[in-house]
């Protein structure tokens, strides 16, 4: 709304009350649960100097370690857009036998415990699994490669995808394909220039919950991993290792690294929401 | 370009829409499809465009039948009830998408496309809007661009759906006049759909009364409303009173069953007369001002009948009068027995 651009946000009134208080809670469980925990592990790896958190974050299991959770969280949510985006599709547009079902399955990876998602996914796609056999015959290794731990986080980071874009899609009018089709379009056309921008957002806002939520995964990840050191180790597991070798300064290190990586990331698809939203004409 | 429907049949599951229906809409003319909700009138409208298939029956543009032409080169302009622009363009990109889309056919220049938009939101009104997004624009600036971008694709026919039921009653009768004028300048072979039948009775060259699937009557709105075919028309458009019977010069006889007749009446062609004078007679039990007349609704033996009563005269609630009838219509089984 225009008001919003030219009243200062002190001064406006709202119809709907309550801003000072709703604001204040926020702020506060915020700083509880996110804002505090996240300052203590900034203030320690500030604490241990730039020397020695130099060191720690540049040993090369470390960074080895980081670069395999950054790129297989990247490859597994670029695959969730293009698995999610037909899903969604099918799921908010037609109805078939089974669509509910099919429905209540794409939220289990937010219900079932991460460790059986991975102990099923590793049983299912190592070389003696059901699935994993017939990769082996050809040539291909999935389970305790870097293939297997982008499979997992696949799995993990379908509902997000899914969850976010279906609400948009079936928000869009079917006369806008319709108007499409009989100004001339073929069906690429109609899709790539009517259905998707204003999916783009959402898209993007799926994107990113996927990534960040690979960046962390852990459970379901380590089973199917092999964990090999500089081959198959993700950070969120070398951090456990670090710590369960008391070494907390190193443990905090590859936190602090994570945490810089996933902010800047996220911060980057933001800013490229926010200019998607705009130049689509979002908003008002 | 003559559009020619014959015998189309179409269900929706086990509701049949339309009925056998067949229509011919000549070149240049300006068709308004009537009818109530439920009366197949935009289901036929969506089915000239391609948007449905026809169960049965055909469509043909000109001499060729439209099921071989695929809904992408039907070129038939189509406006939508809710506009359906792109919300995520602006008006220009809106007007220019139909051309984009089929450049193969039409051979612009980055400077003659803008030019031929631009031209395009003249037409409509609305120069100097072409930056604007649909958001930023009222319902009726909304249509008028949707209107363009239709034009954009030089349709060889223009569908209309609805094109006025979003929008208020003033921009409605703006919006109308407007329409007229633009189809006495461009010509194109217009149909539209509405249930409204002042709409229809004003802007169209030809009304064709829809009811459950089937015609009930085509016509000019002249025809349509001073010679209505059936007792569905004649109820339809306009007011009028129903009087079950058949006799109503020299006094109302009721029904005589088996016999199923129905007389029909307007309410300008009825005047109240004193209270032993007249074919009916009854109390009257409500008046009501209407924009220009006063309507007053008289309880008689044979239902409520409303009359139009010029002002100044009085009118009293409770008051025994006559009524004389004018003219009217009378219908056997749904046929017309005898006119006035």
């Amino acid at each position: 709304m225009p008001i919003s651009a030219t009243v200062p946000w002190r001064k406006r009134q709202s119809v709907i009350p309550g801003f000072g208080m709703t604001l204040g809670f926020t702020l506060a469980y915020l700083s509880l649960i996110a804002l505090i925990p996240l300052a203590v592990l900034l203030f320690r790896a500030a604490g241990m100097g730039w020397h020695d958190f130099a060191a720690l974050a540049g040993d090369k299991r470390t960074l080895s370690a980081v670069r395999l959770s950054f790129s297989t969280a990247l490859l597994a949510a670029l695959v969730n857009v293009v698995i999610g985006l037909p899903t969604a599709w099918v799921l908010a547009r037609y109805d078939f036998p089974g669509r509910r079902v099919v429905d209540a399955i794409i939220d289990l990876p937010f219900a079932l415990p991460t460790a059986v998602a991975g102990i099923a996914l590793t049983s299912l796609y190592a070389p003696n699994g059901w699935l994993g056999a017939g990769f082996a015959a050809l040539g291909v290794k999935i389970a305790y490669t870097p293939l297997g731990i982008t499979l997992a986080l696949i799995f993990i980071g379908l509902p997000f995808m899914v969850r976010t874009v279906q609400p948009v899609i079936a928000d869009l009018e079917p006369d806008m394909e319709e108007a499409a089709a009989t100004l001339g379009a073929n069906r690429g056309q109609t899709f790539s220039l009517v259905l998707l921008p204003p999916l783009l957002p959402a898209i993007l806002t799926g994107f990113a919950l996927a990534f960040a939520r690979g960046m962390g995964e852990y459970g379901s990840v380590i089973f199917i991993a092999g964990n090999l050191p500089y081959v198959s180790e993700i950070a969120p597991l070398l951090i456990v290792i670090r710590l369960e070798e008391f070494n907390y300064e190193a443990a905090t290190a590859i936190a602090a690294i994570i945490l810089g990586v996933s902010f800047a990331s996220l911060l980057a698809i933001n800013v490229l929401q926010a200019w998607s939203r705009r130049s689509l004409g979002h908003d008002s | 370009m003559q559009v020619r429907i014959e015998g189309v049949t179409k269900s929706f599951g086990d509701h049949p829409a339309l009925k056998d229906l067949s229509l011919k809409v000549g070149s240049g003319q300006l068709f308004a499809l009537l009818g109530p909700s439920g009366s197949g009138k935009t289901t036929l409208l969506r089915l000239i465009a391609g948007l449905e298939r026809a169960d049965a029956g055909a469509v043909y543009f000109g001499d060729v039948d439209a099921s071989r032409i695929p809904i992408q080169r039907r070129r038939v302009g189509f406006v939508f009830q809710h506009y359906a622009l792109f919300r995520h363009m602006t008006m220009f990109d809106n007007i220019a998408f139909g051309i984009l889309v089929r450049r193969k056919e039409f051979t612009h220049t980055r400077d003659s496309l803008r030019r031929r938009c631009l031209e395009l939101l003249d037409l409509v009104q609305l120069s100097g809007l072409e930056d604007r997004y649909p958001h930023q624009l009222s319902g009726g600036q909304r249509q008028r661009v949707a209107l363009a971008r239709a034009l954009a694709i030089e349709p060889s026919l223009l569908l209309l759906d609805e094109p006025f039921g979003a929008l208020d009653a003033r921009v409605r009768k703006d919006l109308r006049r407007w329409i007229r004028e633009l189809h006495t300048k461009t010509g194109h072979t217009t149909l539209f759909v509405t249930h409204d039948q002042e709409e229809a009775l004003e802007l169209a060259d030809a009304v064709v009364v829809l009811n459950d699937g089937r015609v009930e009557q085509i016509g000019t709105p002249e025809q349509i409303y001073s010679a209505p075919a059936s007792p569905f028309v004649f109820n339809f458009i306009g007011d009028s009173a129903r009087i079950p019977g058949s006799a109503i010069n020299g006094g109302w006889r009721g029904p005589r069953p088996p016999e199923d007749a129905d007389i029909f009446i307007r309410p300008q062609d009825v005047t109240i007369v004193g209270p032993h004078e007249g074919a009916i007679h009854g109390d009257i039990v409500g008046v009501r001002r209407l924009a220009d007349i006063r309507r007053v609704v008289v309880r008689t033996g044979a239902g409520d009948i409303e009359v139009n009563v010029a002002d100044g005269k009085p009118t009293e609630m409770g008051a025994a009068v006559g009524l004389q009838f004018d003219k009217w219509r009378t219908y056997r089984n749904g046929v017309l027995l005898q006119r006035d």
